[in-house]
């Protein structure tokens, strides 16, 4: 009990030490977690910090210290920060020497910028908008390396840490950034914004497993004899998120949800994480309910309720969806979530122009809403603007290189342009993020086969059966035609029998009639006619009532054929 | 429990409403409904899809238009349904009635209704091959009776309903989904009474299409918004655009033709509408304006006419700014504020002349010269003389609208009446303006405006048959409430020289709740009315009492020249009559020089001067009149101003009389008989009598007559007094029956005839008492 106490203090003691330096979301994040953990008796009873820490001595993180004088400078800095005075705020703090307000000021800085590059691009997708930069990145980084040479307890901030690895990302220096935001977490790890970040520019997942290893070994080692209860509940969040972004589905995963949700039992997080781990296994009913609880909950929270919104998307769920849309544009109109819901049940409704319109007003409201460029992306492949696509994809890749439905999404854009080279590439970096994702094999078998290299189709469409027997659906007719059909290009007759036979079994096992069984059952007639195995071609020709009228004119000839011949009439 | 908030919102075209109008429409589409319901059905569809002038009864004085409700749609359906078939129509009502509501209430999301839309604009093809393939297409089961062409009329409100739904943000969507819920909300009773085993509830809300679905959750998730609370929660009411400025516009027509007084349910609309989005609809304020001017309002009427035109000006361009100042200078005239209606006026025509705009300018000057007309004193540089501006006026009519023609024509009889040109010319133009105004096919207004002024030129002329005739014309067509009221106030006139006083009284009695509506026109009543109560007075010798009315005419600030002209000269009348010539001989020479100096009211300027010949006829040189008398009864020839004529008649025979000419008098109205006798005027006609007898007994000569010559004679004399007295008695004018009483005695006297002598005395002392009477009635 001692430990979950200590987490709860640290957590109150991050809530205003992020609220302090202006770190919102972070802070919001903290509090929530605070608010979703199991609530205790003793706790409840008593929530004073200081009695608390007297009774139970709990090893301190990170906290502001200021002399008087920064101190008003601080507070001062922190109005002007407060009333999106930004200018304002970095000019107060210009010559403080105190590493927070040099954070305050610095931080302050980076959104100036970022406010004024949204001016100068007119809006995400504005007429100047990759023309734009935030000006003020190439300062900050040359602020805080000078500082950083001059003195060395500068390194020691894990603010500054953190905001070195922003402007590092943003200047696409990852491993550089990585180190920052990881030294960040190690000095403290209570920022959520900084795991997002770290998480953000991970690129595969055992870049990621090797990232949290490090993390937790360096707990371990750092403090040896006093608990690191609280700073590995924080790497195991930030874990249970990075597995869940590249689609994990171990039991090791399920088993530290489990965990983390004996700690926090009402953590909408958490709920979320573990919606999406099954919406990932396909498990969609399980997750609507995980939404649903969500919302009776927290009725009014918006965050991530654009996901619900895919997931009743998948699930076809129109009114559903409606009653969302109308709830979140009650609650907010002007939330990237709400305008992405909106898109998607417009896009449900197949009013794909009024869904783009939703998404790009969704990307004006926050140009890094990482499914938008994606959805966008499919409502314009509906549109059959194949090129917008290619962009929105492309912008969506940018944003967020784990987002596989884009990498496919470009895939499939240039296989409609007949670019199956450059569509081969998008679908192999789909596929490297989601490798048991049968569809993606399929497209990349098609490529493959596109492409003449017949082996590697057969290889990849092989594949997709296999995940696709793995998820006990039954066996796609269309590759095993296609595996088929490749088989007789590459003159392995056998091989293409043993493969039409399957087509064909899947139409009687599974009463699964259509014109690729047809082609199948004619296939096989012909075959057996050659082979000179009558009854077999009988047998074959004789059912095909299905198909062209030339395929069952072409099959009432073998069957009549084979019947004449069983009777011993030659013609 | 408290009432919602009531917000309006307006939308381009799309209302609740025509949700119910597209579920019938979809209804007699699909066929679902018997075929003799059909005729019903669409008459009501047809009704609702024309708007607001269809809508309301302009038979009854222009009820005031509301936006439609549901309840009247349903007695809509109801009532065309019983005017179809009075046996089986209850049964068609309440069958269309359950299906209508059973359509409305499986309405039950966001979804349902985008759904719904999607099958209105299923039943729409774009011709009629269009539609052939599709019904091949379909199954037999799943088939229309009917499919809407889109250029049908049916096909037309669909196809604009569904893209003005489409066009909407998702935002919108649900704005019309919530004011939809509020809008059939109206039938949840009768719902549940008729057709439902239970009540609709928070369900039919947040009720679900698909039956697995839980919405618990939204419901209770919306309901903890702090703004959704009962106390807080605001109900939304959804206008079209194009419905609300039908609606307001249909509401300006009936405020500037009827004065209708704007309906309860559309006021609260349009109040609704200025907190928020009045300036989408910027003619709400017109609707003000015109009910503040109808109130005399004069601040409020400036301050929304102000506010009309700033939001017309930020809608549309500077173009408008001309009619603006119109209306304001409009406004002016309505308060008598005449320097400011001229400068508004003037800056008007600048701006019209600027912008080449010859259409506004042409009425700009039609509407000066009307002004103008009434206010002949007033100083102004806009051009040297009317019939100047009268030929301007009918030479660039071609360019203006079609009705300015025929005005500009009314404008010139108008004119020629006023200035006292032949009778002749003024017919001419009356007549072309008549053609005009009939072959122009414009609407009624210009005609019924021509009706107006034939009837005040035939009155003026005495021919008071054909006033009467062209008084009652414009009765039958949808004139506006204001003439309607001055061709009535005419009739009274009528009936009053026709000395049918009590009828004369209840006819102007009879308009008062027509002229309630305006406080301008009701003001004009007033003032006529004060004029006959004034005129009755000096007849029947209550000056007193006439005093007192005129006085509170002449508090009154009038600027029809009409009123203001027939109080000044009743006033002078009434001054002669108390005997005080001197003070009327000042007055009338004060008015006299007045029209001297303005001479364009020829009418009032003769009656005037043979006022001032009457008083100096009453003087001790009654020929200093003679001279005025004649060329006035030149004047009322050319002119056809019959009454002035006889008027003028009166007092030359008066002014002979003195002169001992009582041949000449004879002579003169012999000859004049006719017209005695045509005009309806009866003091004139009475009064001609005495004349008569007058004369007659002067030229008695007992001497040189046969006894039957003389007794022929005097019997004619004694008839003509006979006949004055009785009219007069009629009329109670004992003054003037006391002067025949005296004429009867002159001739009692020159035929020694006692026992007449003795009658005459008797009937004289009589008269007296009866003047003592009338002047004791007053006091």
């Amino acid at each position: 009990m001692n430990e979950i106490n200590q987490l709860r203090s640290h957590l109150r003691s991050s809530i205003s030490t992020l609220s302090s330096l202006k770190l919102y979301q972070a802070a919001k994040w903290s509090a929530e977690a605070l608010n979703g953990m199991k609530i205790d008796d003793d706790e409840e009873s008593d929530v004073d910090l200081i009695q608390d820490e007297e009774t139970t001595p709990i090893p301190t993180i990170y906290q502001i210290r200021l002399n008087s004088k920064d101190h008003d400078q601080f507070e001062l800095a922190k109005t002007y920060f407060d009333c999106k005075e930004f200018d304002r705020c970095y000019t107060i703090l210009k010559n403080s020497t105190n590493s927070n307000c040099i954070f305050l000021k610095l931080y302050s800085l980076l959104i100036s910028g970022d406010l004024k590059r949204e001016q100068e691009s007119e809006g995400a997708l504005g007429s100047n908008d990759l023309n734009s930069s935030n000006k003020s990145i190439p300062i900050i980084l040359k602020e805080i390396e000078s500082l950083f040479n001059k003195d060395k307890s500068y390194k020691k901030n894990p603010f500054i840490n953190y905001l070195y690895g922003i402007t590092l990302l943003k200047q696409k220096s990852t491993s550089l950034a990585q180190d920052a935001l990881i030294t960040s977490l190690k000095q403290f790890p209570f920022n959520w914004s900084c795991w997002l970040e770290l998480i953000h520019s991970i690129s595969n997942i055992d870049e990621a497993l090797n990232i949290f290893q490090n993390l937790e070994s360096f707990f371990h080692q750092s403090f040896p004899n006093s608990t690191k209860f609280s700073e590995l509940i924080m790497i195991k969040l930030g874990k249970l998120n990075c597995l869940q972004e590249f689609f994990q589905q171990t039991p090791e995963l399920y088993n530290q949800l489990n965990e983390l949700l004996e700690i926090f039992p009402i953590f909408s997080f958490i709920k979320i994480q573990k919606a999406l781990i099954s919406y990932h296994a396909l498990e969609y009913t399980e997750c609507e309910l995980i939404f649903d609880d969500i919302l009776t909950n927290d009725p009014l929270r918006l965050d991530d309720m654009d996901l619900y919104s895919n997931i009743l998307y998948v699930m076809q769920k129109r009114s559903k969806l409606s009653y969302l849309a109308q709830l979140a544009c009650s609650i907010d109109k002007f939330r990237p979530e709400t305008c992405c819901i909106v898109a998607n049940y417009y896009s449900l409704k197949f009013e794909h122009e009024k869904a783009i319109m939703y998404y790009r007003r969704a990307l004006v409201l926050n140009r890094n809403c990482l499914s938008a460029w994606t959805l966008m992306g499919h409502e314009f492949v509906e549109l059959k603007n194949t090129h917008a696509a290619i962009e929105s994809y492309r912008r969506a890749v940018d944003t967020n290189q784990k987002d596989f439905k884009a990498w496919y999404g470009l895939g499939q854009a240039y296989e409609i342009l007949d670019m199956h080279l450059y569509s081969l590439y998008y679908y192999q970096k789909a596929c490297y993020l989601k490798p048991l994702d049968s569809r993606i094999w399929q497209a990349l078998g098609n490529c493959y086969d596109k492409l003449s290299k017949f082996k590697d189709s057969i290889k990849c469409y092989k594949k997709s059966l296999f995940l696709n027997n793995n998820s006990e659906i039954s066996k796609d007719v269309t590759i095993l035609f296609r595996i088929a059909k490749i088989f007789e290009n590459l003159n392995e007759l056998s091989n293409c029998y043993e493969f039409m036979k399957q087509v064909l079994n899947e139409e009687l096992e599974n009463n699964q009639k259509n014109d690729l069984t047809s082609q199948a059952r004619l296939w096989l007639a012909k075959y057996e006619q050659n082979l000179g195995n009558w009854e077999n071609a009988y047998f074959y020709a004789m059912d095909m009532n299905s198909g062209t009228s030339q395929e069952i004119e072409e099959a009432k000839m073998i069957a009549r054929e084979a019947k004449n011949k069983m009777n011993g009439i030659t013609r | 429990m408290t009432q919602p908030n009531v917000r309006v919102v307006l939308t381009p075209s799309f209302a609740p409403y025509k949700v119910v109008i597209l579920s019938l429409i979809a209804a007699y589409c699909a066929g679902v409904l018997p075929k003799k319901t059909h005729r019903p059905l669409l008459a009501t569809i047809v009704k609702y899809i024309e708007g607001p002038q269809s809508l309301v009864d302009t038979d009854n004085g222009g009820a005031s238009a509301n936006p439609p409700s549901l309840d009247g749609i349903i007695a809509s359906i109801r009532q065309t349904c019983l005017q179809t078939d009075p046996e089986e129509g209850v049964n068609y009502a309440d069958d269309i009635e359950k299906r209508l509501l059973h359509a409305l209430w499986s309405l039950k999301s966001v979804d349902s209704l985008h759904a719904f839309v999607d099958r209105s604009k299923s039943l729409l093809v774009n011709n009629y091959r269009h539609g052939r393939e599709i019904i091949e297409k379909l199954s037999s089961s799943s088939l229309p009776d009917y499919l809407l062409t889109r250029s049908s009329f049916l096909g037309q409100f669909v196809t604009q309903c569904v893209a003005s739904f489409y066009s909407g943000e998702f935002g919108d969507i649900e704005l019309v989904w919530n004011s939809f819920v509020t809008f059939r909300g109206a039938s949840k009773s009768e719902w549940a009474k008729k057709y439902s085993k239970r009540i609709p509830d928070i369900s039919d809300t947040f009720g679900s299409t698909e039956n697995t679905d839980d919405f618990s959750v939204f419901a209770k998730a919306l309901q903890s918004l702090p703004f959704e609370n009962e106390e807080t929660k605001e109900e939304y009411r959804l206008i079209s655009k194009e419905d609300l400025e039908k609606l307001v516009n249909h509401q300006i027509h009936l405020l500037e033709n009827y004065g209708a007084i704007t309906s309860t349910e559309l006021r609260q609309t349009l109040k609704l509408m200025t907190q928020s989005e009045a300036s989408r609809v910027p003619s709400i304020y017109y609707i003000e304006y015109l009910e503040c001017l109808n109130e005399a309002n004069y601040e409020g009427a400036f301050n929304a006419l102000h506010r009309y035109f700033d939001y017309m000006m930020s809608n549309r361009q500077t173009i408008f700014y001309h009619y603006a100042l119109l209306c304001l200078a409009t406004l002016h005239a309505s308060f008598n504020c005449d320097s400011e209606a001229i400068r508004a006026i003037e800056e008007s025509i600048d701006v019209a002349r600027e912008n080449n705009d010859s259409s506004c300018l042409h009425f700009l000057l039609s509407w000066l010269y009307n002004f103008m007309k009434d206010r002949p004193n007033l100083k102004h540089d806009f051009y040297v003389s009317a019939d100047q501006l009268l030929q301007y006026l009918k030479a660039n009519a071609t360019d203006a609208p079609s009705f300015s023609y025929s005005t500009a024509y009314q404008s010139e009889t108008t004119q020629i009446m006023l200035e006292g040109g032949s009778i002749n010319s003024a017919l001419e133009s009356l007549t072309k303006s008549a053609y005009l105004s009939l072959t122009e096919n414009d609407n009624a207004t210009s005609f019924t405006s021509h009706c107006a002024l034939a009837s005040s030129l035939w009155f003026r002329t005495g021919n008071f048959d054909l006033a009467k005739v062209y008084s009652d014309i414009p009765v039958g067509l949808s004139a506006s409430v204001s003439q309607k009221v001055f061709l009535n106030i005419r009739k009274a006139y009528f009936e009053f020289d026709n000395n049918n006083i009590d009828e004369a009284f209840k006819i102007l009695d009879d308009q008062k709740p027509f002229a309630a509506v305006d406080i301008r026109l009701q003001k004009d009543l007033v003032g006529h009315k004060l004029l006959l109560l004034t005129e009755q007075c000096i007849r029947s010798s209550r000056y007193k009492m006439g005093e007192l009315y005129l006085s509170r005419l002449l508090s009154q600030d009038h600027t029809d020249i009409d009123i203001t002209g027939q109080t000044h000269y009743l006033e002078i009348l009434l001054e002669l009559k108390k005997g005080n010539a001197h003070k009327a001989y000042k007055k009338v020479s004060h008015h006299l020089s007045t029209f001297a100096k303005k001479p364009n009211n020829k009418y009032w300027f003769i009656t005037f001067t043979l006022l001032n010949c009457q008083i100096l006829c009453e003087g001790p040189v009654p020929t200093r009149a003679l001279s005025i008398v004649i060329k006035c009864l030149q004047s009322s020839l050319r002119s056809g101003f019959t009454i002035l004529l006889l008027r003028g008649v009166k007092i030359l025979c008066q002014i002979l009389q003195h002169l001992d000419q009582d041949q000449d008098v004879y002579n003169i109205l012999l000859d004049c008989a006719p017209f005695f006798e045509q005009v309806p005027n009866h003091e004139i006609g009475l009064k001609s009598h005495q004349l008569l007898a007058k004369s007659l007994i002067a030229l008695y000569d007992g001497n040189n007559l046969l006894k039957q010559q003389r007794i022929d004679q005097i019997t004619l004399i004694i008839s003509h007094i006979e006949r004055s007295i009785d009219g007069f008695k009629k009329m109670s004018m004992f003054e003037e029956v006391k002067r025949s009483l005296e004429l009867q005695v002159t001739l009692g006297k020159k035929i020694n005839h006692e026992d007449l002598i003795k009658h005459a005395e008797k009937s004289l002392q009589t008269a007296d008492e009866r003047i003592i009477q009338e002047m004791a009635v007053q006091d």
